[in-house]
C-alpha cells in the first residue's frame, strides 16, 4: 500500500511538473527622443539656442551598434541588436526587442558602428537594413558609413546658412551604458528613455567658423570638428 | 454486413485523401521559373519584387512585349518604348518633356528607366507612387489613355498573348493588374552595370584606369568644396540617393511643387526625385523640365547659377553666392615640377562621362521584340 501511496505521489509530482509555465516575454523599448529649448524637436521649425543662433533641422539620425544588456540573475550579456538606425526625421526612434520576462540591467551600446560594421558595404545587406542601400549612409570614396547625420539651416541676417555635420570613420564611436536595473513582465512593455539634448549639441559650436564636417581626412580642421560633434553628440545622449 | 462497413471505411479514406491533396492548378501552362538574375561586384544581391508579383521570366518576357506593344494605346501608335527608348537609355532623347498619346506635352521630362528595382523612395519626379507597378499604370492611363476594355479584347484575341497570359500568371488572367505586373517585371530587370566607371571601381575588368582629367573630375565629384555632387549622387552603384531634394532651380518661386504639390507639405515644395548620374549622354535634356540641353550647362548651373529658394537643400554649398565657383583654370604642379592647367568643369563633365553604359542600351534582352 505505502508503495502504491508513493507512486501515486510521485507521479503527481511528475504531472504538476510538467505543468509548470515557461517564462512569458515582454518587451523592452529603447525609444529616443530629441529636445530643444526643453521641448521636443519639430523638424524645419525655427528655434532660437544657445543664446542667439537661430536654427532649424532637416535631418537628425545616427547609428548605435551592439547595443546589450546585462541579466540581473546570471549577470550574462544578451545582445538586443547588432546594429539600428535611430532617424528622428523618419520618427523610427525606437528599439523594440522581445526578451523572456526577468530583471535586466545595464543597458549599453556603440554610439556609431563598431569598426568590424564599418568594413562591410551596403550591398552585403537587404535594401531595408539598416546597413543597406535605402539607409543612405554610406560614403563611396572614403569606404565608410556615415555614423550621425546633423543638417539643418541658421538664419543669418535673414537668409538661412547651412550647417552640415556628417560625422563617420573608423574609431569615431564611443560606447554608452546606462547604469539603471529594470524588470521585463510578461505581455507588458519596459521602456528605457534616450534624450538627445540639442542645445548641448551646439553648447560649444562656433556656426560662424564650424558649421561643416565631413571627416574629411585631407582636412585637419575637418577632423578636429568631426570629433568635437562626435563628443558633443556623446554627451547630449543620455538615457533614463 | 462487414463488408458494407469495410466498404464505407474505404470510401471515408478515399474522400479524406482527395480532400487533402492539392487543387489542380486551372493553368497548366503557367511557368514559375524565377528571372535568373547574376549580382555582380557592389550591386544588390537581389532583384526586390513585391510578394503579390514575384519576378519570373515569363513575366518579364510578356512584359517586354508588352512595353513595346503600340495596341493598346487609344491612337494605336504609342507604347511605354515610345518615351523611354532603349537607345537613350530609356529616356525620351532631345525633347524636354514628351509628346503623349493625345499629342498632348507631358507635365515633366521623361526620367530614364535605369536600375529602378532599386528605387526604393518612389517614383516619378514628384513621388507621386510608391511601387513600380503604380508607376507603370499611371504611366500607362495617363501618356498612352488606353481604353482598357477595348485593349484587354485585344490581348485576348491574340493567341500568343493569351499564351504568354497564362505562362506568366497562375491565374492566367488578361487584365489591368497583370498588365502593370509584366511590365513592371520588365522594367525591374533594366540593370545598368557595365560602364567603364563600373569597370574601375569594381575592378571587374582588372587594370582599368581613369584618364588623370576623370580621375580629378571624379575626385572633384566626391570634394566638398569642389564638385560636391556626392550628397545626392554617391550612392554606389546608383549614383542616386533616390531622394528627393530641392536644388534651387526654381530660383522665381516654385512654377513645379514637385513632392510638395503631391503630398501637400510646404516644406516640401520645389522638391524633385533625384536622377541617376549613369548614361547621360543618352539622355538630354535635363532636369524634371528639360531645361538644360547639355551636360556643360548642368555644371555651370550647379558651379554660378544655383537659387536660394525656399527649401533648398542643405547640402547645396555657397548657396548665397550662386554655387560652388568651380576653377576652370586650376594650376597643377607634378611631383616632377611640370605645370599644367585643368579645367574643373571639363573634369567633371569627363568622369560623368565615364557613367556611360553602352552594353545597356544595346542590350538584345532590351529591345523591342516586334
Amino acid at each position: 500500500m505505502k508503495k502504491i501511496i508513493g507512486l501515486f505521489l510521485l507521479s503527481t509530482l511528475l504531472l504538476v511538473s510538467s505543468c509548470k509555465k515557461e517564462p512569458g516575454e515582454g518587451t523592452l523599448a529603447i525609444d529616443f527622443k530629441a529636445r530643444i529649448n526643453n521641448q521636443p524637436l519639430v523638424f524645419q521649425q525655427f528655434y532660437v539656442i544657445n543664446t542667439n543662433d537661430t536654427v532649424e533641422f532637416e535631418e537628425l539620425k545616427f547609428y548605435m551598434s551592439d547595443v546589450n544588456i546585462t541579466n540581473k540573475d546570471d549577470n550574462a550579456t544578451i545582445n538586443l541588436s547588432k546594429v539600428a538606425l535611430i532617424n528622428f526625421k523618419e520618427e523610427a526612434t525606437t528599439l523594440n526587442t522581445l526578451l523572456t520576462e526577468g530583471a535586466y540591467k545595464n543597458p549599453s551600446f556603440v554610439f556609431g558602428l563598431t569598426n568590424e560594421l564599418n568594413a562591410t558595404v551596403p550591398s552585403s545587406y537587404n535594401d531595408t537594413d539598416p546597413l543597406g542601400f535605402n539607409a543612405n549612409n554610406y560614403w563611396l570614396m572614403a569606404n565608410s558609413y556615415i555614423y550621425f547625420k546633423i543638417e539643418g539651416f541658421r538664419k543669418v541676417n535673414g537668409v538661412n546658412e547651412p550647417f552640415v555635420y556628417h560625422v563617420g570613420a573608423d574609431d569615431f564611436n564611443t560606447n554608452k551604458e546606462l547604469i539603471k536595473a529594470f524588470s521585463i513582465y510578461e505581455g507588458n512593455t519596459t521602456t528605457v528613455l534616450g534624450l538627445l539634448n540639442i542645445n548641448a549639441l551646439f553648447a560649444n559650436i562656433d556656426f560662424n567658423t564650424e558649421s561643416t564636417t565631413h571627416t574629411d581626412f585631407t582636412d585637419p580642421a575637418s577632423i578636429v570638428l568631426a570629433q568635437k560633434m562626435l563628443n558633443n553628440f556623446n554627451n547630449a545622449l543620455s538615457l533614463e | 454486413m462487414s463488408n458494407l462497413k469495410y466498404i464505407l471505411w474505404a470510401s471515408v479514406l478515399l474522400l479524406a485523401v482527395n480532400a487533402c491533396k492539392p487543387d489542380k492548378p486551372d493553368n497548366e501552362v503557367y511557368d514559375s521559373t524565377p528571372y535568373p538574375y547574376e549580382s555582380v561586384r557592389f550591386f544588390p544581391k537581389t532583384i526586390p519584387s513585391p510578394d503579390d508579383n514575384p519576378l519570373t521570366q515569363a513575366k518579364v518576357d510578356l512584359g517586354r512585349k508588352l512595353f513595346y506593344e503600340e495596341n493598346i494605346s487609344k491612337s494605336k501608335t504609342t507604347s511605354c518604348g515610345t518615351c523611354h527608348k532603349p537607345e537613350e537609355a530609356f529616356a525620351d532623347f532631345g525633347n524636354a518633356v514628351s509628346t503623349n498619346d493625345l499629342g498632348v506635352e507631358t507635365k515633366r521630362n521623361a526620367s530614364p528607366l535605369i536600375n529602378m528595382a532599386w528605387a526604393s523612395k518612389g517614383f516619378f519626379w514628384d513621388g507621386r507612387v510608391m511601387t513600380l507597378e503604380d508607376a507603370v499604370d499611371d504611366a500607362v492611363t495617363n501618356e498612352q489613355h488606353p481604353q482598357w476594355d477595348a485593349s484587354i479584347e485585344y490581348l485576348s484575341n491574340d493567341p500568343n498573348y493569351k499564351l504568354a497570359f497564362e505562362k506568366a500568371f497562375e491565374n492566367g488572367e488578361i487584365s489591368q493588374i497583370n498588365f502593370d505586373k509584366a511590365v513592371s517585371s520588365f522594367i525591374r530587370i533594366l540593370i545598368s552595370k557595365d560602364s567603364k566607371f563600373d569597370y574601375y571601381y569594381t575592378q571587374r575588368i582588372p587594370g582599368t584606369t581613369l584618364t588623370p582629367l576623370e580621375q580629378y573630375g571624379y575626385d572633384s565629384l566626391f570634394t566638398t568644396e569642389r564638385g560636391d555632387c556626392f550628397h545626392c549622387h554617391g550612392v554606389y552603384p546608383f549614383m542616386t540617393e533616390n531622394d528627393y531634394v530641392d536644388n534651387g532651380l526654381q530660383g522665381g518661386g516654385y512654377i513645379d511643387l514637385g513632392l510638395g504639390g503631391f503630398n501637400g507639405i510646404n516644406s516640401d515644395e520645389g522638391k524633385m526625385k533625384i536622377p541617376p548620374l549613369r548614361n547621360l549622354s543618352y539622355t538630354a535634356p535635363y532636369m524634371h523640365d528639360g531645361r538644360f540641353a547639355t551636360l556643360d550647362e548642368v555644371i555651370d548651373y550647379y558651379s554660378e547659377g544655383v537659387n536660394h529658394t525656399a527649401n533648398i537643400s542643405p547640402l547645396m554649398k555657397k548657396v548665397n553666392q550662386g554655387g560652388l565657383h568651380l576653377n576652370t583654370n586650376k594650376m597643377i604642379i607634378s611631383i616632377t615640377g611640370d605645370t599644367t592647367y585643368i579645367n574643373e568643369k571639363e573634369a567633371l563633365k569627363a568622369f560623368l562621362l565615364t557613367l556611360d553604359d553602352p552594353n545597356f542600351i544595346n542590350n538584345p534582352d532590351y529591345q523591342s521584340p516586334f
